[in-house]
């Protein structure tokens, strides 16, 4: 992939399978081999975006989004499979948060999958959603990791599972290479054409991810769509509505297993940060409770309810839920709200597992 | 080390390791004319004549007083003497004061490292300090009168002069303290980011009750870079002023992010439980506005 320029490589996974199916497809593209306390000098010349680093993983692999109580969490699970992504968007904060800019992959998480599985099956009687896209886009290296076809074979026997691969990629050659998993839905972030060029500089337009959602869907696969972040701006409701409009004009809603919906957030550590990326974030607004910053709660409410209403128009049945949002907006959004996190998963996992 | 008194001459400089400023030296003047110096200045030869290093303002407070001072001449270096100052010092040097030793530091070449704990200072804090002195000496003596103040001209240095000079006459003019100062340069950061256009000289005259200057232009500015919010605050703290009690007082989180408005009542006697009943029931309406406020704005 011509997009990696560099590639570095821990020594503790020199040797692992994943490290060499990757490299094999790799080829031309200058090694670095490093031991773990060599990586602060190696930094300073290769953090780049276009350096792949190899490494192992630290902590677990299957793990609970960082959620919290008091703004509902649906109980997600992350697989956490690498970290940061070749997109620059002015609201990501991935590169702030691993303090490196290189493409992390961790090539030893095939030793942690066992495990994984081992607790899949000893807790049979659950339901899991998991997704990779939290601290990485789950596609945008999959040409040379081929991780997404693993993924969805390794997931396919357990009925008790969603995986889901969160995405602004076309990246789905891997996906139509294999047979379509009951179980794995394709996710795709959407914005506003405006937002998509304005903030999302160099990602594939509105029109292009739908067209590859369309193809993973005619596959045979589910898909899910995530409107987050929403910003606002002036118009921007009709036009997040056009979006809405297309998105159904493309795929059909039975395919779609869930939409969410999350307005611009970020930390307090990141405020000024943030303010200074573009003027669209310098807007008013409130530390909440969890203390985040979000825009005003009533124009929260309003944009949440003008594109719920939207999407309710073509899809009355699809699970449509707030990331991150207080019980007092969903309260006013959906007209109810969940008591506690623990209620919210199990809503979620009712309604998506059913269909 | 050889040493030797030297008597006062004409030979003798107070300029070049002078670091301080704007200090008062009443205290010492007193202190000088009741019971004469108490510690000799230190000096060292630089090309013909002796430069003071340590114990200047003795120095300058004895010989205006006209009395007979020796000086301990010492043979060092510039640098030398420099080091031997500053880590001899119980001076706590204010922030243009240390700008002012780091700028001796780079003239004569001398590491920081060799000295800059002595300051209390980090040495990746040494450039911003360095740029103090590119302030206007006004805002220099208010950073080195109140060190507090330092937050505030840190984030003054990266503005153009005039935007730093009217920001300035802002906080003069309003009386704005530490942390009111410190919001406004963040709001007025804010605003440019919005729109690079936007003037200063506006906030500059404002009629404002000079009672409570401060706290009136901070709404003021607020309502500029937050109008949905303080609107918001405002409408809900004229709802709260309009609630008839002398037993009851109703607040809300001012992140709008609860619907419950919280009330605090007193009861000094049984009776009182009666009169709170009422106030509630009189202020029913109130009550629902407030709620409805906080949940759906002023739209």
């Amino acid at each position: 992939m011509s997009l990696i320029k560099h590639i570095l490589i821990n020594n503790t996974v020199a040797d692992k399978p994943y490290t060499l199916q990757i490299l094999s497809r790799l080829k031309h593209v200058p090694i670095v081999f490093f031991d773990e306390p060599n990586f602060q000098s190696l930094k300073n010349t290769y953090d780049y975006e276009h350096t792949l680093l190899l490494t192992n993983l630290k902590g677990e692999l299957l793990k609970d989004c960082p959620g919290t109580q008091c703004y509902s969490c649906c109980g997600y699970k992350i697989l956490n499979i690498g970290a940061n992504c070749l997109y620059k968007c002015t609201y990501c904060i991935l590169q702030d948060y691993f303090k490196t800019k290189m493409q992390i992959v961790y090539a030893d998480l095939e030793e942690y999958i066992p495990s994984v599985l081992e607790q899949l099956r000893n807790n049979s009687n659950s339901l899991f959603r998991i997704g990779t896209g939290e601290f990485t886009d789950s596609l945008i290296l999959d040409d040379i990791t081929h991780l997404s076809t693993l993924l969805i074979d390794l997931f396919r026997p357990f009925q008790t599972v969603f995986l889901e691969l969160k995405t602004k990629t076309l990246c789905i050659d891997n996906l139509l290479s294999i047979k379509a998993s009951d179980n794995a839905v394709i996710a795709w972030s959407l914005n506003t054409p405006r937002m998509i060029k304005d903030i999302e500089k160099g990602t594939p337009s509105l029109e292009k991810r739908l067209a590859a959602a369309k193809k993973v869907v005619d596959h045979g696969y589910h898909v899910a769509f995530h409107f987050d972040p929403i910003i606002l701006y002036p118009n921007c409701l009709s036009e997040y509505e056009n979006v809405i409009d297309m998105l159904f004009a493309t795929i059909p809603a039975d395919k779609i297993k869930w939409i969410s919906m999350g307005t611009l957030r970020f930390t307090k550590g990141l405020k000024n940060n943030f303010y200074q990326r573009s003027p669209l974030f310098i807007d008013e607004f409130i530390q909440c409770n969890d203390n985040k910053f979000r825009y005003l709660r009533h124009r929260r409410v309003e944009a949440y309810a003008c594109i719920l209403s939207k999407i309710r128009e073509y899809a009355p049945l699809v699970y449509t839920y707030l990331c991150m949002e207080s019980p007092a907006v969903w309260t006013e959004v959906f007209g109810y709200k969940h008591n506690d996190n623990v209620i919210f998963e199990n809503d979620f996992n009712a309604q998506v597992f059913k269909r | 080390m050889n040493m030797k008194l030297l008597k006062t001459g004409k030979n003798v400089k107070t300029d070049l390791f002078n670091f301080s400023f704007s200090r008062s030296t009443t205290l010492l003047e007193t202190s000088i004319k009741t019971n004469g110096l108490a510690q000799l200045p230190y000096g060292i030869v630089v090309h013909d004549s002796i430069q003071i290093y340590e114990g200047l303002k003795r120095y300058t407070i004895a010989l205006e007083l006209g009395l007979d001072i020796d000086i301990i001449v010492k043979e060092l270096s510039i640098k030398e003497a420099f080091l031997e100052k500053i880590r001899m010092s119980s001076t706590k040097y204010n922030p243009i004061e240390c700008a002012a030793i780091l700028t001796f530091a780079n003239t004569h070449h001398i590491d920081y490292d060799l000295f800059i704990k002595y300051l209390g200072i980090n040495i990746e804090n040494a450039a911003a300090y360095l740029k103090l002195l590119t302030l206007p000496l006004s805002i220099q003596q208010k950073t080195a009168t109140e060190p507090e103040f330092l937050k505030v001209s840190q984030l003054l240095l990266p503005k153009h002069e005039k935007d730093i000079l009217e920001i300035y006459d802002i906080i003069i003019n309003y009386k704005l303290n530490i942390n009111q100062s410190y919001e406004l340069c963040q709001i007025i950061d804010e605003l440019r980011l919005k729109d690079a256009s936007f003037k200063l000289d506006s906030l500059l005259n404002l009629e404002i009750n000079s009672a409570n200057s401060a706290q009136e232009f901070m709404t003021h500015i607020k309502h500029i870079r937050y109008p949905n919010y303080m609107q918001l605050k405002s409408v809900l703290n004229n709802a709260l002023k309009s609630i008839k009690s002398s037993h009851i007082r109703f607040d809300y989180k001012d992140n709008f992010e609860s619907d419950e408005v919280s009330l605090t009542a007193s009861i000094r006697a049984p009776q009182d439980i009666e009169k709170i009943i009422s106030e509630l029931e009189t202020n029913k309406n109130v009550i629902t506005k407030l709620l409805s406020i906080i949940k759906r704005g002023t739209h």
